[in-house]
């Protein structure tokens, strides 16, 4: 695993070990992991030289995340962040809502941010019945209450 | 997929005032959270910090418009339906969303004095005044009010009356304040000010120091106030040129340093203005150029800065002075994409120009325009112009329950 590999070949960076909810195991460069304010708070709480369990986040969430840390640690040019970040939101609603859900849970303000623009930029100018196909809501108002909210926010639906 | 509230939360802050309000309908979690005084709060906050989109609020003789700012060189207006309609009404300023505007009295003319003389309380010569949220709706809230007190002086009739509007984040509410001047038949004078607050409703009279007066002897080409870090700032010309600041929260004069120009400087060429969240100061003098400095740290005369300079040949015509307007950045990181927004006073009359830090200057035309007289930057928000309308409902209750009893 390259975990191992990259503590044996360099004593400086250490690596933590981050498990899924589905027992994965991902091995993350420290200074890549503490960019999530949960991981830090977990690590020196003294789960660094074991295994830190994230029981929130899935594998196939937590690797997008992984990927995530690793690439915002790397040093890369702002504008190569830049695309690269576009890119890395650029999926379906699902994954979107579970990357949202992780980030939050493992508190990485910066990616959060960025999916929530994501996430709003996405239903900017919707109709309220497309929103409410987005996040699965019921309409509770009767025909009566809705028309009265269109009337008298009437110049929000020109 | 449902998302917690504090999710939806931080996506809906994100979001123009315009797609909220036909958020309203999607249910009725989504209305009574878009309603609740905690979004609209957090919504406004977001908005403030975050100023990438800015809009402006500009009224030229015969109507006022809302313009979203945009990278392209032609702006778009949207028509605004004011309190007061046009006639005799001036915008006085903006802030976290509201905007204060003014009607001004019938009568204001010296000749009428002798009917003032008898009148033991003013009413006439003050405006009318009102808080509007052009974002949310035509509902405005209008300001109960305040006679001059004018009882037991020896009144001339001439008058002078100032406002200024601002925020005050720490009991979160919106003042006005007031400055008069009335001139006694002695030729001389006595100044009374007095704050109005929303959330008591009513307007009260605090003490006037010496730097009330000066701020009434501004000369008219100077703007008449800049709102920068809840405080009011006026240029003013006491021995020397001075800036004098009014602290909304501690409703307190104070005095604010400006820059060591190394040579004199008059008041004339010099405007006020607020780029990001800085007091700036444009100084437009002899044959040199344009020079914008800013005060990197609120209150410190070394922390004044040139930001950056223009010569006074633009693309507008010869420079006669430049008020800054607003500073504003597709990327709130970073700042080598800051534009700013400057309005130059030239031979040929006013123009909007957009300049970048690399000094790249762009005349700004805004569509269906005539010549604009006020212009002010402006937060699209769903804050309501009434006092909170929360402790109404409240009180009302209350009423009922004493009239029951």
């Amino acid at each position: 695993m390259a975990s191992s590999e990259s503590t044996t070949t360099s004593t400086t960076t250490k690596v933590l070990r981050l498990k899924s909810s589905d027992n994965e195991i991902f091995g993350v460069e420290e200074k890549a992991a503490l960019q999530s304010e949960t991981i830090k708070s977990l690590a020196e709480d003294g789960y660094s030289e074991d295994v830190i369990p994230l029981f929130n986040v899935e594998k196939k969430t937590l690797a997008k995340i992984v990927e995530w840390l690793n690439k915002h640690a790397s040093g890369s040019s702002k504008e190569e962040l830049k695309r690269w970040d576009a890119d890395f939101v650029d999926v379906d609603k699902d994954v979107l809502y579970d990357l949202l859900l992780a980030s939050n849970y493992l508190n990485i303000e910066v990616l959060l941010h960025q999916l929530a623009q994501k996430v709003a930029d996405m239903i900017k100018g919707k109709k309220p019945e497309e929103i409410r196909q987005l996040f699965g809501i019921k309409n509770d108002f009767t025909p009566e209450e809705e028309a009265e909210i269109r009337r008298e926010n009437a110049w929000a639906f020109e | 997929m449902n998302l917690p509230e504090d999710m939806i939360y931080l996506v809906l802050c994100r979001l123009p005032v315009k797609s909220l309000l036909g958020f309203k309908c999607v249910s009725k979690q989504f209305c009574s959270m878009i309603d609740s005084e905690n979004f609209i709060q957090f919504h406004l906050r977001y908005s403030v910090e975050n100023n990438t989109e800015p809009s402006l609020v500009i009224q030229d003789k015969k109507k006022i418009c809302s313009v979203n700012v945009v990278d392209s060189p032609t702006w778009q207006t949207r028509e605004l339906d004011a309190p007061f309609g046009c006639s005799r009404t001036k915008i006085l300023g903006s802030c976290n969303g509201l905007i204060c505007v003014l009607k001004s009295a019938i009568c204001s003319e010296p000749n009428l004095s002798a009917l003032y003389r008898t009148l033991p309380r003013m009413y006439n010569i003050l405006p009318k005044i009102a808080f509007w949220n052009p974002s949310t709706s035509n509902k405005f809230h209008v300001l109960p009010i305040d006679p001059i007190e004018v009882r037991g002086l020896n009144y001339s009739g001439f008058v002078d009356v100032q406002h200024a509007f601002g925020h005050d984040s720490v009991n979160n509410d919106y003042k006005v304040l007031r400055i008069v001047k009335l001139y006694n038949e002695l030729d001389s004078f006595i100044i009374k000010v007095r704050v109005y607050s929303l959330k008591t409703n009513s307007w009260r009279e605090i003490i006037a120091p010496s730097q009330a007066n000066e701020i009434m002897t501004v000369n008219r080409y100077v703007r008449r106030y800049v709102l920068v870090r809840e405080a009011f700032h006026w240029l003013i010309k006491a021995h020397e040129p001075n800036i004098c600041a009014f602290d909304i929260q501690g409703e307190e004069f104070c005095t604010v340093p400006l820059p060591n120009f190394g040579v004199p400087q008059g008041c004339f060429n010099m405007n006020l203005g607020v780029l990001g969240q800085c007091l700036c100061l444009a100084s437009t003098r002899g044959r040199e150029n344009i020079v914008m400095w800013m005060m990197k740290e609120y209150g410190r005369k070394d922390s004044w800065v040139k930001l950056f300079s223009l010569p006074r040949d633009s693309p507008a015509g010869y420079v006669l002075y430049t008020v800054p307007l607003a500073a504003y950045s597709k990327d709130v990181h970073d700042l080598d994409h800051e534009k700013v927004l400057l309005k130059l006073v030239t031979q040929y009359g006013e123009k909007l120009v957009r300049s970048d830090r690399k000094n790249k200057k762009s005349v700004v035309k805004i569509l269906g325009l005539q010549r604009e007289t006020q212009l002010f930057t402006y937060v699209g928000s769903l804050v309501s112009p009434f006092s909170n309308d929360g402790s109404k409902t409240k009180n009302k209750k209350k009423r009922r329950r004493d009239e029951n009893a």
